[in-house]
């Protein structure tokens, strides 16, 4: 999004000394660096500042002696990220959520402002969009305590109405089969409306000749929706599963935490779930070198993916992401 | 090129920014501590205005509400003239310990706090707590009379290099009661004389359930609250330790550990099984979805009528509200099970010093602060301490007729008194910090229910002997790792065993059991055995 | 044909307003539940409408001082104001300085920006710092370290960019600095854009769960979602907060409170949500990349 109008004149002017250059620029721009300071603060503590913490990952780090004092182990750390036979778990769980949410989640979207951008009343289109993208407002954890209630076994109305027809209550939130598909639901629940509003505006951006043109034509309105319609959207679904795809690494752990218990682990336990646990829930010994080893391997694989992402939205439109 | 230079850029910055917050660790010692106190810079050994020391700890919160009920702990403070400021942690002791680890991180850790014994072993070595050695020898003369007349506990606290991090608090020997519904029984027809083995149990709930189940779909016989794999000992499962063998993990839960590699558990899993599909076990319960409030209101509403949990339990359902939801409400106490050919099945007790309760001085505290807490602590270990914390204030809660101490207040009331109010209790868990414990005093601070219970089960015959082990640091360290996730993960497998996820079968359970040893069960047995016998001799 | 058209018409508008309802329906479902009569709920007589009205559960949770939900309330209330402001001062100068072509430094900033976004450090090495920083049990984690978000940062930047040059040109001929170009020019023009990452801002505060989670441990300092974490999803081991209570002669279960608690915990949200949502929208258009 950012234009980088290259400035021609900031990089050919090296004649006079350093030292008097800064004071100029100094004198010249003060008040904006004075601006820039909170910014700066913020830069350096709290979005640089971790960057350097990530050197635990090659500590063994204990919680007294901190980062300087702890014993420098090297690779120690990486090297057994990649015999830890639970790493495939945490790897396979963690792409198995991303891979649903993308081949189940994503096409909803798509199909409802299609369909909702054939609803010719105002105030219905309005109502229901504004009702539907109402949930992503709402935080994880009341969502998840909405769902214990409507799951429990014992009085939730998922099983009144499972026990009504004559079936035994699930225990939904024990059983790792269960995870995935309420994970999704969720996620289905808290972003539809919100990516749809997306779809919307490109689909109120669509040229009306096209229509007419189609109409002269005699096309039906199933055959404007998805021969006119679809099409011209194209570019916004493209670029929406690009990102998607870029960001397969980060789930809600908002959501999962929340979510999860030990029952379910085989299934719920991702990767940041589990680098959370061993460093802040450990029954034993926190490890926090290990947890932050994995968490480097993620971000890397993480970050790779993003830029190519970034690429190849640049490539099929002219936005870029960043 | 600007590539480059913004690498730079960001290497140079991320590293200042490291240097720059790692400056500010030091001197940030107190932040949580200072509202409490006067003045304020550090938190530790001041005076306050009306002459008392102060000193402050950070435990687990439930501790913290139970120590503020007591009034025989205000009168300790009271005559010690030291004020402690607790500091209120979370509610579940792991998250508790968890926290004490990142107070750590954050310089944010209290004078005193409580600990598992290999978290004050390790950090204490690298110096985040003071060795109590030299305080207990110049101001604990109590605690040094308790090391002297217990080597074994002296051993168990001491490292080999002399040094004292943390000093465990004594259990008294106490098991798990199994208690029921004596009324539901009752009207049910089921005779609790004639339960003697586990499939007597096991009649006995399908009775109850066919009476109670027929009209409440929620009515389970059996529930209970934390793990439900805790009948080990009715089958001869229980983790175990001689110089000869050791079975199971007994490191961290010598009351409900399982040897699962023993003979006769995969039997046992079939039996839970069955309890599980027949419905008479509540399944949330196993799921481990089941809160304790949850269990009660089940203990209380009659959706369940037996038990297995802390001795104390039937009394507490007794005086919380059992008989207001149902006049007749009467709880009782099963006898021990006992195996085929009639031998008592003895059950697992908590190990005789809670190496989860290790108290210690943080080495921050300053010279004074820290022979105000190490007095403090003593003052429970001598006589007149161990008088006032198991029998009150003399006229006050106890009178002494022939030569014995008898309680004049009683039980029912006090415990029956609303959470926050000042009560005289003398059950022992209420005050964690370390100290001795008197037996007699404990089982006497009871209800009927329980004191009965308490003289006919609680002993050799009924009970296991339990071992604390000493442990080097390494062993620590690794069984705690080791431990860490395993038992989680026993507990995981096992429930999809009963719940029917994984079908119980002869070659999953193999499966089950193969894969434990890959994650180092094996190697945990023989850490502990190892430890037995430097401990205990071969 | 005409008739066709009205049938789709007819069918389409009905599921999708179905669909609408279908979302906001669990939200209404809780308020039913809490407030029914504990009786009936025991009884599992009530599935789709409440029985038994009363607003005893509301009435109960919010001056329970136990369970406090009331204190969560306020607390998350405060955070969140205190934090928007901030977060849109922080953000909207931040942004405002990096817009102007005359700081030469914008590119390495606005860089060192993006790879953090984009390159996380994850939790642990995040808590090593803030922790070093004094943020443990500290409101001020709900405020100072997630004042700037790199995303709003950036469409902020963009927007300001988008404002002709012409106009501060001309205040510069008036003799304006900085801060009163800031302010007079940039500042009245910049209303939407503000409203709209302030209301990002604020829902993103109140609505957070881990960050909280791991750095707030005292009570007096817990956060709503915390507060429902603790009382309505436990796990096995923790001690639930709630038993049945009589209160005014109405029974009170366990599934009634939490009910009360959710529902308490997402009425300041559904509140504003119709005076903002226009924002939201607005907001969701100028750009999502990453979660």
């Amino acid at each position: 999004m950012s234009k980088r109008s290259k400035n021609a004149a900031v990089s050919a002017q090296p004649k006079k000394p350093l030292g008097q250059r800064i004071k100029k620029d100094l004198k010249k721009n003060y008040m904006l660096y004075l601006l820039l300071i909170p910014g700066i603060i913020i830069l350096i503590l709290f979005k640089l500042g971790p960057l350097g913490g990530m050197v635990i990952a090659f500590e063994d780090f204990s919680a007294f002696q901190g980062v300087f004092g702890s014993k420098w182990v090297g690779l120690e750390n990486f090297k057994r990220v990649f015999t830890d036979p639970y790493m495939l778990t945490l790897v396979k769980n963690t792409v198995i959520l991303a891979v649903l949410s993308i081949v189940v989640v994503f096409p909803i979207p798509i199909l409802f402002s299609l369909f909702l951008n054939e609803v010719r009343v105002k105030k219905i289109k309005d109502g229901v969009q504004i009702l539907s993208f109402l949930p992503y407002f709402i935080s994880s954890a009341v969502m998840v305590s909405i769902l214990y209630t409507l799951v429990s076994p014992s009085y939730g109305l998922i099983n009144s109405i499972i026990e009504f027809f004559g079936g035994d209550p699930i225990y939904f939130m024990a059983e790792p089969k269960w995870f995935r598909p309420l994970y999704i639901i969720l996620q289905i629940w808290q972003t539809f409306g919100y990516s749809s509003i997306i779809y919307l505006a490109g689909i109120t951006s669509i040229d009306q000749s096209l229509y007419e043109a189609a109409e002269v034509d005699g096309a039906n309105r199933w055959q404007k929706m998805f021969r006119i319609t679809l099409p011209q959207i194209s570019s916004s679904i493209v670029i929406m599963l690009i990102i998607s795809i870029g960001n397969i690494f980060s789930v809600d752990l908002d959501r999962i935490l929340l979510m999860y218990n030990p029952s379910v682990y085989e299934t719920a336990d991702v990767i940041q779930s589990y680098v959370y646990r061993i460093a802040f829930e450990s029954a034993g010994f926190p490890d926090y070198s290990y947890g932050t080893a994995v968490n480097i391997l993620k971000s890397l694989i993480a970050f790779a993916l993003v830029i190519i992402a970034n690429k190849l939205a640049a490539k099929y439109s002219e936005t870029r992401l960043f | 090129m600007r590539k480059k230079r913004a690498a730079a850029t960001l290497m140079a910055l991320a590293l200042a920014g490291t240097l720059l917050t790692g400056c500010g660790t030091s001197g940030s010692t107190d932040s949580t501590t200072a509202p409490a106190t006067e003045g304020g810079e550090t938190a530790g050994g001041q005076e306050t205005a009306d002459g008392s020391k102060t000193y402050t700890m950070f435990l687990r919160g439930p501790f913290v509400d139970w120590i503020e009920e007591l009034k025989w702990y205000d009168e300790a403070e009271a005559r010690t003239g030291v004020h402690v400021e607790y500091v209120k942690g979370p509610d579940n002791e792991t998250d508790t310990y968890a926290e004490v680890d990142q107070r750590l991180i954050s310089g944010t850790l209290t004078d005193a706090t409580l600990c598992r014994q290999a978290q004050a072993n390790v950090y204490g070595a690298q110096g985040a707590f003071r060795d109590l050695a030299p305080l207990i020898k110049e101001y604990a003369p109590n605690i040094q009379k308790y090391l002297d007349g217990n080597p074994d506990y002296a051993k168990l606290v001491t490292n080999e290099d002399g040094t004292i991090y943390g000093l465990l608090s004594e259990t008294p020997t106490l098991a798990d009661v199994v208690f029921y519904r004596a009324d539901h029984f009752e009207k049910a027809g089921v005779d609790p004389a004639q339960i003697e083995t586990v499939d007597d149990f096991t009649e006995a709930m399908k009775t109850l359930k066919a009476y109670y189940g027929q009209n409440n779909p929620n009515y389970y016989p059996l529930c209970g609250r934390e793990t439900f794999f805790r009948f080990a000992a009715w089958f001869d499962c229980a983790n175990n330790i001689s110089s000869e063998e050791s079975n199971g993990i007994y490191y961290r839960s010598a009351k409900n550990g399982m040897d699962i590699y023993a003979d006769n558990f995969y039997h046992m899993m079939e039996v839970l099984k069955g309890w599980y599909d027949e419905g008479l076990v509540n399944p949330e319960w196993v799921a481990g979805s089941y809160a304790e409030g949850d269990w009660e209101a089940a203990m209380l509403n009659g959706d369940c009528s037996i038990g297995y949990d802390f001795f104390t339990r039937p009394q507490w359902f007794m005086d919380n509200g059992g008989p207001d939801v149902d006049p007749d409400f009467q709880m009782a106490v099963l006898d021990n099970i006992k195996d085929e050919n009639g031998n008592i099945m003895k059950y697992q007790v908590d190990l005789p010093y809670n190496e989860r309760r290790a108290t210690v001085i943080n080495a921050a505290a300053d010279d004074e602060t820290a022979k105000t807490i190490i007095q403090f602590i003593d003052y429970f270990w001598g006589e007149e301490g161990q008088t006032l914390c198991s029998w009150g204030v003399e006229g006050e809660s106890f009178e002494v007729v022939d030569g014995k101490k008898q309680y004049i207040v009683d039980y029912s009331t006090e415990e029956a008194k609303p959470a926050g109010e000042k009560k005289w209790s003398f059950l022992n868990d209420r005050y964690t910090v370390c100290k001795p414990v008197d037996d007699e005093a404990f089982y006497e601070w009871n209800g009927d229910v329980v004191k009965e219970a308490a003289s006919r089960l609680f002993d050799e015959e009924h009970l296991m002997k339990a071992y604390n082990i000493k442990f080097t640091d390494e062993q620590l360290e690794t069984l705690d790792t080791l431990t860490a996730s395993l038992g989680e993960e026993i507990t995981a497998d096992l429930t999809s065993f009963v719940t029917g996820q994984t079908e119980l079968n002869e070659a999953n359970w193999q499966a089950f059991l193969d894969d434990k040893e890959a994650k180092g069960y094996k190697e945990i047995e023989q850490i502990q055995l190892d430890a037995f016998r430097s401990t205990y001799g071969q | 044909m005409k008739k066709k058209v009205k049938l789709f018409d007819i069918v389409n508008n009905t599921i999708l307003i179905l669909i609408a309802l279908l979302c906001v329906y669990p939200f209404i479902y809780i308020f039913f539940i809490a407030c029914s009569d504990g009786t009936y709920l025991a009884r599992g007589e009530v599935t789709f409408f409440p029985k038994g009205f009363n607003l005893e559960a509301f009435k109960y949770v919010l001056s329970n001082d136990d369970l406090n939900v009331f204190g969560g309330l306020m607390n998350s209330f405060i955070y969140t104001i205190a934090g928007t402001i901030v977060a849109i001062v922080g953000t909207y100068i931040t942004a405002y300085a990096l817009s102007r072509p005359q700081l030469k430094q914008r590119y390495v900033i606005m860089g060192l920006f993006t790879i953090t976004w984009v390159f996380e450090a994850g939790i642990i090495p995040q808590y090593i710092i803030y922790s070093a920083c004094g943020f443990v049990d500290n409101p001020l984690v709900m405020i100072i370290p997630s004042m700037i978000n790199t995303q709003f940062l950036i469409i902020c930047k963009t927007y300001l960019e988008g404002i002709p040059g012409e106009l501060e040109e001309a205040a510069t001929v008036d003799g304006a600095n900085q801060f009163q170009i800031l302010s007079k020019v940039y500042m009245p023009l910049s209303k939407p854009i503000l409203a709209t990452i302030g209301t990002f801002y604020a829902v993103q505060i109140w609505n957070q769960y881990l960050v909280p989670q791991m750095y707030l441990k005292s009570d007096k300092y817990q956060t709503i979602q915390q507060v429902l974490k603790r009382v309505v999803i436990v796990s096995g081991d923790a001690s639930t907060a709630f038993r049945n209570v009589v209160q005014n002669d109405v029974l009170l279960n366990q599934q009634n409170l939490k009910s009360a608690a959710i529902f308490v915990a997402m009425v300041p949200i559904i509140c504003v949500y119709p005076f903002v949502q226009k924002y939201f929208k607005k907001g969701i258009l100028l750009g999502s990349v990453k979660g």
